[in-house]
């Protein structure tokens, strides 16, 4: 029988794990770094300084500097701000309203059921950069535009996800009990349903954190994400992938630092889906 | 720790292998392919044996065209295609860019009369229009007449058509048929370089067949379903982000070219445009404004040549005047002060040249820097662009935004821009958005300051009548790119509405050349005085070969951003 | 089952009008249309209006809307207004090239990822096990267009074993298939983290079950007892969920086409949008909506051949 864990027992009981405590370091170290950026960085990482473009990485500058002679490492460490930004925030959009939406389709069923099925299965035959390239264009590009595009996307993987564990569990006998008590919906859905979908959602969100950073790169490749000169990973691999053969530090650094954030929220997600995925408990 | 260190170390030795394997490879395939160049390479290096295949693979800028209908014609890929395809009234001598000494391309002769005003051309005889496609037969063209070349500026001007180049030749007033090979030109006023922008590719000048056109159903862009010139290649294929493929003209009558395919390839993508031309995928490049690429390239594939085409756009900065707080003229002179050309200096390097006036140096009656007062060249001077911001009341600076394309002509230089005026407390928002939007925002008049490039026929009147005229203001009916307003605001502050539109107007009727620059000159001094703009610098054009690609000519320049392949041909390799 | 196909089919005629109408209105807000595509950044305010005239675009949206639904309705997608070529036969060879894409790296993603998932699960919290899975996290870590650039890098430009661009020649099977490795083997590496994490939880599933320990118990060797049963059980499963999961691919090609220079849908979609293509990105769209019902279509049957119990003839 499905069990359903509180969720704070889930981060409790994971530290026992390598890949736990490798996902929650990194992630740790990120959050720290965006919070501290202006102790960390050596330099302002807005500083022109054309004279010494493009240079590989030596004492002064660790990671070498960019096309416009900022100092990559400054870069890079303000640049946690923007992809935690963009990750956290897009799946709080999309996690609210799909949630809310899920939680309403999942419990009610009928006709309001099937128009959000319908809905979901459009929405996802549209490819995830094309959707967000519209709405990006539509808004003007800019990361708050990415986070709101990749929040859109995000809703109906929400949807989905909420609207199956709640049918799961409106299907238990104890929900009809609650309901022959006679309690408003509302109250159903917020006060038995929630608390028992919370964990499978907290589990996604933190594998969906890293798919938002991903996209994030992605739509920057694009030309669709943060605005100059907001040092975003992505716009930094998208500047210096053009000079990846000759300097191929503009675009590998920022691509290692992005490999590194998303493994780390992978590892998270990933500790906390083994632990409670009945099926891998033995 | 330890624990998790042992848990991945089969995997740490994994990648470490592999990474020594692909270094290893990478080494060997290195060193075979040096000894099989010292065995087998040298026997043929420098032999002028020809290769079996006749075919040059151009490594393209642009992810596709939309037309190659030469009168809708507007961005660099179409005029290299075009200028393989079409054929122009004259032509700088081939593989130059010398103006002085222009020659006929399907003119056989020309003469001037009255003062510039009336011009005649002679046409080659026997040259006849592409054959073996969907419109003519094989062997069935027509020859290139006096009625194909009225036809083609006639086309080029009717409002009906709509093409964007109509109003380029607003000069020719009519067109007079003298015989079949001879036709006459009207101008409104004289014009003295009325055979030198034929030679533009970019002007649209190119002559299509009436015949031809004359079956077409539609009026306006005729896409791909029109592709006929009298070039040295004709269209062959073209495969929507892919390629154009041309063929040989083999009665193209100035001699059929050896080369026997010309494919041009849409490489968006610079690294994997110069990863293809490094290994030799490509015959040539289209390389990017920047002296580090071009330093790297040199340096990493020393066998090919690199050259700088000094055929450049003129980049200026033009502050909108109708915006607070840049109507004020001290703050205009600040932000001017606040820019550095050295900085510039230091990004373009060898791809650029300075430019102290509106009107880039080499054109016909532009300022020279030695003719300018010291004041009006704008050297950056960050105190007194402080000090002139607290003389107008912005000692805590403002804010300004600006679209920007995503092409880096136009972004790195609003990047720079955003850096130089931080230092002055000014903070310069930059909202990037993809071209089509940018073209429409700046021509909507949405941007507070307008950097813009563009390469025109060399003549002072060209870039006054199109960004200082006040006809020419954006948001006009008849709006080019006077994105300033110059001509419609008080520049000065001293409650007059200042303009330069007669001194346009009386150059354009002058016939004494040097009373015209000097009307020319009053023009630009006025501007700059005003503040209006801020000149930063011209960017030349960066092309690459390898070298089997024999072009048949001492290579000095290209009107068109491409390599003349007339008397091209691909040595064995 | 053919009445049941047929119902399906049937319902994707409102999905698709949805998709049309959604893209119909959302691309012609967007700032720009056509005639400023086409005629760039020199041409002046007279000339651009004049071509907005000639493009129709002085017509009531509305009308425009019926007109494109009633073309749609014809089987007719159009016409690429700046090429004056019908769009089917603009997108028909992208259309190619992305579904030859999706399927070599779904199924070089099983490739790899089954094999990675078998092991891991028979080695259940062990080092190997940890290995796998951290091999299958790093590809799912890494942004696509850069694990697209760093093959590229390594096999195309350093070791020249594969050609550095484009999608081959479209009429030559063997060079198309060339040209499509690399590409696949990027796709296949982001996938294969999909499919071993699939496989390895499936595995982990089926070797708890009754039959699985009864048969150990038998003592049959372990290699028939994974290779016959578990396995057999494990893979059909992931292959369907591999299978429905292309959905997400045919689309999500794009950064890897640029990469590539692979002339596939996503790069023409990007590029119909910056021109405001407006034929062209409705059409892409459609084409895209319609491989994900089939797609979804499929997933569905094989679902019916894994669990006997669905059946649709009733419904």
């Amino acid at each position: 029988m499905t069990t359903h864990k509180s969720w704070f027992a889930i981060i409790r009981l994971n530290f026992s794990d390598t890949g736990s405590i490798i996902g929650v370091g990194i992630v740790g170290l990120i959050v720290l770094l965006a919070i501290c950026a202006p102790l960390v960085a050596p330099y302002d990482p807005y500083l022109h300084d054309t004279i010494i473009r493009m240079q590989p990485p030596s004492a002064e500058h660790w990671f070498g500097t960019d096309q416009f002679g900022r100092d990559i490492l400054s870069r890079l460490v303000y640049g946690t701000r923007i992809s935690l930004y963009v990750g956290i925030v897009s799946v709080i959009i999309g996690g609210v309203i799909g949630t809310a939406i899920g939680l309403a389709a999942g419990y009610f069923r009928g006709w309001f059921d099937s128009i959000v099925g319908w809905f979901t299965d459009v929405m996802m035959s549209f490819p995830t950069e094309v959707l967000a390239i519209i709405v990006i264009i539509g808004l003007g590009a800019s990361s708050t535009s990415a986070v709101i595009a990749i929040g859109v996307v995000f809703i109906s993987r929400y949807i989905r996800l909420i609207r199956a564990a709640t049918m799961t569990i409106t299907s238990h006998a104890y929900i009809d009990a609650v309901n022959v008590i006679g309690q408003s919906h509302i109250k159903i859905m917020l006060r038995h349903i929630l608390p028992n979908i919370m964990s499978d959602t907290i589990i996604m969100t933190s594998l969906w954190i890293a798919t938002a950073i991903r996209t994030e790169t992605v739509l920057s490749f694009l030309g669709l994400g943060a605005q100059p000169p907001e040092p975003s990973w992505g716009v930094m691999i998208r500047d210096g992938l053009g000079s990846l053969i000759f300097a191929p530090w503009l675009a590998i650094v920022p691509g290692i630092a992005i490999f590194i954030t998303v493994l780390g929220f992978n590892l998270l997600g990933d500790s906390f889906r083994d632990y409670t995925d009945p099926k891998l408990n033995r | 720790m330890s624990d998790c260190i042992k848990k991945y170390t089969f995997f740490i030795y994994l990648l470490i292998i592999f990474f020594i394997a692909v270094e290893l490879m990478s080494n060997f395939s290195i060193a075979f392919f040096v000894i099989f160049t010292l065995l087998v390479g040298n026997t043929f290096a420098n032999s002028a044996k020809l290769a079996d295949e006749q075919k040059i693979v151009i490594g393209g800028v642009g992810s596709d065209i939309k037309t190659l209908d030469p009168m809708f014609q507007t961005e660099t890929m179409n005029d290299v295609i075009n200028h393989y395809i079409y054929s122009y009234l004259t032509q700088s001598p081939y593989g130059t860019m010398d103006f002085e000494n222009i020659e006929g391309d399907l003119a056989d002769s020309w003469e001037v009369l009255d003062d510039g005003r009336i011009w005649i051309f002679k046409l080659k005889q026997g040259v006849h229009f592409h054959d073996g496609n969907e419109i003519f037969a094989e062997g069935e063209a027509p020859e290139l007449t006096s009625e194909d070349v009225k036809y083609s500026f006639e086309r080029l001007k009717d409002p009906e058509v709509g093409s964007p180049h109509a109003g380029e030749y607003n000069v020719i007033d009519s067109m007079d048929i003298i015989d079949r090979y001879t036709i006459q030109f009207n101008l409104n006023a004289p014009y003295a370089f009325f055979g030198q922008i034929q030679t533009y590719d970019f002007k649209a000048g190119a002559i299509i067949s009436k015949v031809a056109a004359e079956k077409m159903a539609k009026k306006g862009n005729w896409g791909f379903e029109y592709t006929i010139g009298t070039g040295p290649f004709q269209f062959h294929e073209y495969v929507p982000k892919e390629k154009v493929v041309l063929k040989r003209n083999e009665d193209y009558f100035k001699g059929a070219p050896i080369l026997e395919t010309v494919e041009y390839r849409f490489m968006p993508d610079l690294n994997s445009r110069t990863l293809a031309f490094i290994a030799g995928d490509i015959d040539t490049i289209y390389g990017v404004r920047d002296p580090i690429w071009v330093k790297n390239i040199k340096a990493a594939h020393h066998e090919a040549t690199i050259d700088a085409v000094p055929l450049g756009s003129g980049g200026v900065l033009h502050y909108n005047m109708t915006v607070k707080p840049l109507d004020s003229l001290l703050v205009r002179k600040a932000l001017s002060l606040a820019i550095c050309r050295e900085t510039f200096a230091n990004i373009f390097g060898s791809v650029r040249i300075e430019q102290t006036s509106i009107v880039p140096g080499s054109y016909e009656g532009a300022l020279q820097k030695d003719q300018m007062p010291e004041k009006l060249l704008y050297r950056c001077d960050l105190v007194k662009a402080k000090d002139l911001l607290k003389k107008a009341g912005y000692a805590d600076g403002f804010t300004i935004k600006a679209y920007s394309s995503p092409r880096p002509t136009y972004k790195n230089v609003y990047i720079v821009l955003q850096d130089a005026w931080r230092k002055i407390g000014v903070k310069f928002e930059i909202i990037l958005v993809d071209h089509t939007a940018y073209i429409t925002k700046v021509k909507s008049n949405e941007n507070d300051v307008v950097v813009y490039s563009a390469d025109r026929t060399p003549v002072a009147d060209s870039y006054l009548s199109e960004f200082w005229h006040s006809s020419a203001i954006v948001g006009k009916k008849t709006g080019q790119k006077n994105f300033s307003h110059y001509g419609d605001v008080d520049a000065d502050g001293d409650g007059k509405i200042d303009s330069v539109d007669l001194y346009i107007e009386k150059a354009r009727m002058e016939i004494d050349p040097a009373v015209r620059r000097k009307l020319w000159g009053q023009a630009q001094l006025q501007i700059l005085e005003h503040a209006a703009a801020k000149p930063l610098h011209v960017l030349i054009k960066v092309l690459g070969r390898q070298k089997w690609v024999d072009l048949g000519v001492d290579f000095k320049g290209t009107m068109s951003w491409t390599y003349p392949l007339e008397k091209a041909r691909i040595l064995a390799h | 089952m053919s009445g049941y196909i047929f119902g399906r089919l049937l319902k994707v005629i409102p999905t698709i009008l949805f998709v049309v109408t959604v893209i119909f209105f959302s691309v012609r807000s967007l700032t720009g249309d056509p005639a400023v595509a086409l005629l760039g950044e020199d041409a002046g305010s007279e000339a651009i209006a004049k071509m907005r005239e000639h493009f129709g675009l002085n017509e009531s949206v509305l009308v425009q809307y019926f007109e494109t639904i009633r073309n749609l309705l014809m089987f007719d997608l159009g016409e690429d207004v700046f090429r004056q070529l019908p769009v089917i036969e603009i997108l028909a060879r992208p259309f190619y090239y992305t579904i030859e894409l999706t399927i070599a790296g779904t199924f070089l993603g099983a490739l790899i990822g089954i094999p990675l998932g078998i092991i891991s699960a028979l080695n259940w919290r062990n080092t190997l096990d940890a290995s796998s899975r951290l091999i299958a996290l790093l590809g799912f870590s890494f942004p696509t267009f850069f694990v697209g650039i760093v093959l590229l890098y390594v096999f195309a430009f350093k070791l020249r074993w594969f050609p550095l661009l484009g999608g081959g020649d479209y009429n030559d099977f063997w060079d198309r298939m060339y040209h499509l490795f690399l590409p696949a083997l990027t796709l296949g590496i982001i996938k294969a983290s999909f499919v071993m994490r699939l496989t390895r939880s499936n595995m982990l599933t089926i070797l708890q079950e009754d039959y699985i320990i009864t048969a150990r118990s038998k003592g049959l060797s372990e290699f028939i007892v994974v290779g016959k049963h578990a396995l057999r059980n494990a893979l059909l499963v992931v292959i369907t969920m591999t299978f429905a999961y292309m959905i997400f691919t045919l689309g999500g090609t794009i950064a890897l086409e640029i990469v590539f220079n692979r002339p596939g849908i996503g790069v023409h979609l990007v590029h119909a949008i910056a021109e405001r293509n407006y034929a062209v990105i409705q059409g892409g769209l459609i084409l895209l909506s319609v491989g994900v019902v089939v797609i979804n279509l499929v997933t569905d049957i094989l679902y019916t051949i894994i669990d006997p119990r669905i059946s649709y003839d009733n419904t």
